[in-house]
């Protein structure tokens, strides 16, 4: 198991090794630099002659070579400096850490949403396959699964302006502040967040429990007189959820992306929007720094899922050529 | 649940209308039905509803704008557009400030009074005795020297965008003078009539020397670092989502503002915009497109839209130095292709002018605006445009690539314009780019034909002729470089009689028109939908920029 971890971990640092080069290599190729993109920000009268553009891409370093650059970011990095914005002035770290709770808290509420919701729904639609609920289950599902997420969210919105004459309280409220306001405003996004990764589990969950429960060990369960609920959610539950935490591990991800869309509509101030902001601000290092972090979650949180499966399922050995990395 | 029905449906139609749409600087809308905003001579509902009661004290005002302010630092040009101006005027005052409808009636701010000397070139400012900064330190000639002289010369890795037409009547700092606490002097280079009127430009905004020399660098780029003299001063903020001022109790004029605070909520969609309008969490949104004014007509009893010309418009640009636009008969065709009443009807609005804002005090005599080329009978116009062609070589038309910005807006102007060249057999490739790989592509050259939209700060010759058509200014992105427009421009400068100055300005319209170089097709209209509890509520008149401090306006309850 060390050894496994061991190599696990040096295949992750790797692999963010090769993030900050692709990130790094990648924001540069796009056209223009931040010089370009303040004075695009507002047509008008205000673009700057090339002499103008070339000051301030030297004011910022940009007029050094990449591989220079590259490498004052990566020891920068190394001794835990996560650089200035481009934009504001002020360390990346300090801009983005108000920002990464956001989005934590968001994806964790849709986490929980999906995990709890699509577990249970799969498990009951599964028990009681070809009942009404079970066909509503599956329907919501395939609904949940089709319809873009930004629809909903806007549509949810403008149904509720119009119907109920309500809007989420715009200014942002951090739940150690108000948690009452920070529900209002973390609830509903969350819940439209979590609709799709929910669909999905659901069906997956629903389709191993009904393969578990044709099983003769079940069946046994049963003969032995044990009630429904512990067959379900201690035979069935524990034997389902190995491909079930597949697909978690890759919606988690996704929940990270669909971030970026919801939190426009909900005027939510997390790192989604920063990022789409700092792109469009061509602001490098807030974009190389939440590049980053999330490619460090998507790592660990695939590591964290290997490590599960073998605390799930002890007869699943962790081998240096386990599941992705 | 027939209602239930009907806004079940209203809301999809909204929703669809509202995706396909998107507001930036301006904002009129292709497809759309050609609702009672089409004009050919600026007229505007801008009338700011008042209470026999008179004004009352107290109340937040909620502004909803797309983004965040991008710097507060507006003299300098790192990106402040609108969004960056509106959140943080109110905490910044100027040494004078133009009247929002006409920019050249210049009223005071900072300075109580001015004179000029004999020979036109010494201005003399007297400071108002109560100016303080948000700190309760006094406002002093030499604060506002700092301000003037980092216009001139800018702090290494800051320019001055929009402030910068102050640099051209002042070459030097030594030129402005902090004479006393309370008297500055400004010595510029050649009698100007547009220098009061430059000055006063919103972004020529006082910042105090002894704070900002502090900051690294010297710019009060953050919202919660700004110590200004404007009526609100700095509350809270959270980037992404508001902005929050109260009121500053220093502010010069003892009675004002009327508001205890005002907010500026950031909300990215343009449909959540219009919710939060409709639901009261905001009482102002900045730009809507037509679509977006449309689906406000059921809430007129709490909802004010205010239609007002706007000192900005659309236009092809060709690139001159790329063929077949080095060709004046194919750049001539280009112009006469469009055909600006189907501009306006097809942009939801619109005003018929030359290169100046129409309705403005620079604005060619519209009698010989429908006589320039474009403007006549589209037909005949359309037809003479094809004979051009074939004369320069093109009997079957051409094919050309044409650049846009790729945000819906701008895309949806672009498409106007390829339908209207194919009306003379030009085919025009279009295509869309990210907002700076297009800034990047047009200020390397690379272009040939451009779709663009422009939105002047100030309505001034010299805040837009220089930049625009002069050889070498920053906005000229066709190349033009015609000597005897830039004597012209020149000329104008220096001419302090207005009537003849106003007799240079049309010529150079007429020179520049004739170069088919910038074709305006449409000049805009801005929609400002506003609650109606706001009161002296002043939508800014042509300019988007100017007059946004917000101290006379009050809330009914």
């Amino acid at each position: 198991m060390n050894n496994y971890l061991f190599k696990r971990l040096a295949l992750s640092a790797l692999t963010l090794w090769l993030v900050t080069v692709v990130v790094f290599v990648l924001v540069r190729v796009l056209p223009g630099d931040a010089i370009v993109a303040a004075s695009a920000q507002s047509p008008g009268e205000s673009s700057l002659t090339r002499a103008e553009i070339e000051a301030g891409r030297a004011a910022l370093g940009l007029d050094r070579g990449i591989v220079v650059q590259y490498g004052e970011w990566l020891g920068d990095l190394i001794s835990l400096n996560s650089g200035e914005s481009f934009v504001t002035g002020k360390s990346v770290w300090s801009e983005m850490r108000p920002r990464l709770s956001v989005t934590l808290e968001l994806t964790l509420v849709a986490l929980i949403i999906v995990t709890v919701g699509g577990t249970t729904l799969g498990i009951l639609s599964a028990s009681a396959e070809g009942s009404r609920f079970d066909v509503a289950v599956r329907s919501f599902s395939l609904l949940a699964a089709s319809v873009p997420q930004f629809w909903i969210a806007l549509f949810l919105v403008i149904i509720m302006a119009s119907w109920w004459g309500y809007f989420i309280p715009v200014e942002y409220s951090h739940v150690w502040d108000d948690p009452a306001r920070n529900a209002q405003q973390i609830l509903i996004p969350a819940v439209i967040l979590a609709l799709r990764p929910l669909a999905l589990l659901t069906r997956v969950m629903r389709a191993s429990s009904v393969e578990v429960l044709s099983t003769d060990y079940i069946r046994a369960a049963r003969a032995r007189g044990l009630l429904t609920r512990t067959v379900l959610f201690r035979h069935v539950l524990n034997n389902a959820l190995i491909p079930s935490l597949t697909v978690l591990a890759a919606q988690v991800v996704f929940l990270l992306g669909g971030a970026v869309v919801i939190e426009s509509v909900f005027n939510l101030p997390g790192v989604g929007r920063a990022l789409v902001q700092a792109i469009s601000f061509r602001d490098y290092p807030i974009i190389q720094f939440l590049t980053l972090v999330i490619a460090l979650g998507a790592v660990f949180i695939n590591l964290g899922v290997d490590i599960l499966y073998w605390a799930i399922d002890p007869r699943i050995k962790p081998t240096s050529t386990a599941r992705g990395s | 649940m027939r209602k239930f029905s009907l806004t079940l449906l209203s809301s999809f139609f909204l929703l669809i209308l509202i995706a396909c749409s998107s507001a930036e600087d301006q904002a009129p809308q292709v497809g759309s039905s050609g609702i009672p905003v089409s004009q050919t001579s600026p007229a505007s509902d801008v009338s700011s509803p008042q209470s026999p009661d008179g004004p009352r004290y107290g109340g937040n005002l909620r502004i909803a704008q797309p983004g965040d302010p991008v710097s507060c630092d507006i003299a300098m040009s790192r990106g402040v557009g609108y969004q960056s101006v509106h959140p943080c005027n109110p905490m910044l005052s100027q040494i004078v400030r133009a009247s929002s409808a006409d920019h050249s009636t210049i009223t005071p701010d900072l300075a109580e009074s001015w004179s000029v000397s004999d020979d036109g070139r010494t201005w003399t400012f007297k400071l108002r005795p109560n100016a303080r900064w948000h700190d309760g330190s006094p406002v002093t000639a030499s604060d506002l020297k700092f301000s003037i002289d980092r216009v001139i010369e800018p702090p290494e890795g800051l320019f001055a965008g929009r402030a910068a037409p102050i640099a051209g009547y002042v070459s030097s700092t030594a030129q402005v003078v902090a004479v006393s606490d309370d008297t500055l002097t400004i010595t510029i280079d050649f009698p100007a009539a547009s220098f009061i009127t430059n000055l006063a430009n919103v972004y020529v905004s006082i910042f105090p020397k002894a704070i900002t020399e502090q900051l690294d660098p010297p710019s009060m780029v953050l919202h919660e670092d700004v110590i200004g003299s404007g009526p609100f001063k700095f509350s809270s903020a959270t980037r992404g989502s508001f902005y929050e001022m109260v009121k500053n109790d220093y502010y010069y004029e003892p009675d004002l503002p009327y508001l205890d605070s005002l907010t500026f909520l950031v909300i990215p969609s343009p449909a959540v915009r219009v919710a939060a309008l409709k639901t009261g969490e905001a009482d102002i949104v900045m730009l809507l497109t037509e679509p977006e004014a449309e689906s406000l007509a059921g809430d007129s009893d709490r909802i004010r839209l205010i239609r007002e010309p706007s000192a900005g418009g659309n236009s092809v640009q060709m690139n001159l130095a790329k063929t077949p636009f080095d060709d004046p008969r194919v750049r001539r065709a280009v112009n006469l292709a469009f055909s600006r009443s189907d501009a306006i009807l097809a942009l939801g609005g619109g005003f018929d002018g030359a290169i100046m804002p129409p309705g403005g005090p620079w604005a060619l005599d519209p009698d010989e605006v429908s006589r320039l080329p474009g403007y006549g009978n589209d037909e005949s116009e359309r037809s003479r445009a094809r004979e051009l062609l074939a004369n320069a070589g093109y009997p079957n038309g051409l094919r050309v690539q044409m650049h846009s910005r790729s945000d819906p807006f701008s895309t949806s102007l672009a498409e106007f314009a390829v339908a209207q060249l194919s009306q003379v057999g030009i085919d025009a490739e279009l295509i869309p780019l990210e907002r700076t790989a297009y800034a990047e592509f047009v200020s390397n050259g690379q272009h040939t034909l451009i779709s663009h939209s422009h939105s002047f700060s100030l309505d001034d010759p010299d805040a837009i002729l220089p930049a625009h058509y002069a050889c070498g200014g920053a906005e000229n992105f066709p190349g033009l470089c015609d000597e005897e427009i830039d004597r012209l421009i020149e000329l104008q400068s220096r001419e302090t009689d207005p009537r003849t100055r106003k007799q240079l300005v049309d010529e150079i319209q007429r020179l520049v028109w004739a170069a088919d170089a910038k074709v305006w097709f449409n000049w805009s209209v801005r929609r400002t939908p506003v609650s109606v509890k706001v009161m002296n509520f002043d939508p800014g008149g042509p300019s988007l920029y100017q007059g946004r401090r917000f101290e006379s306006v009050w809330l009914a309850e």
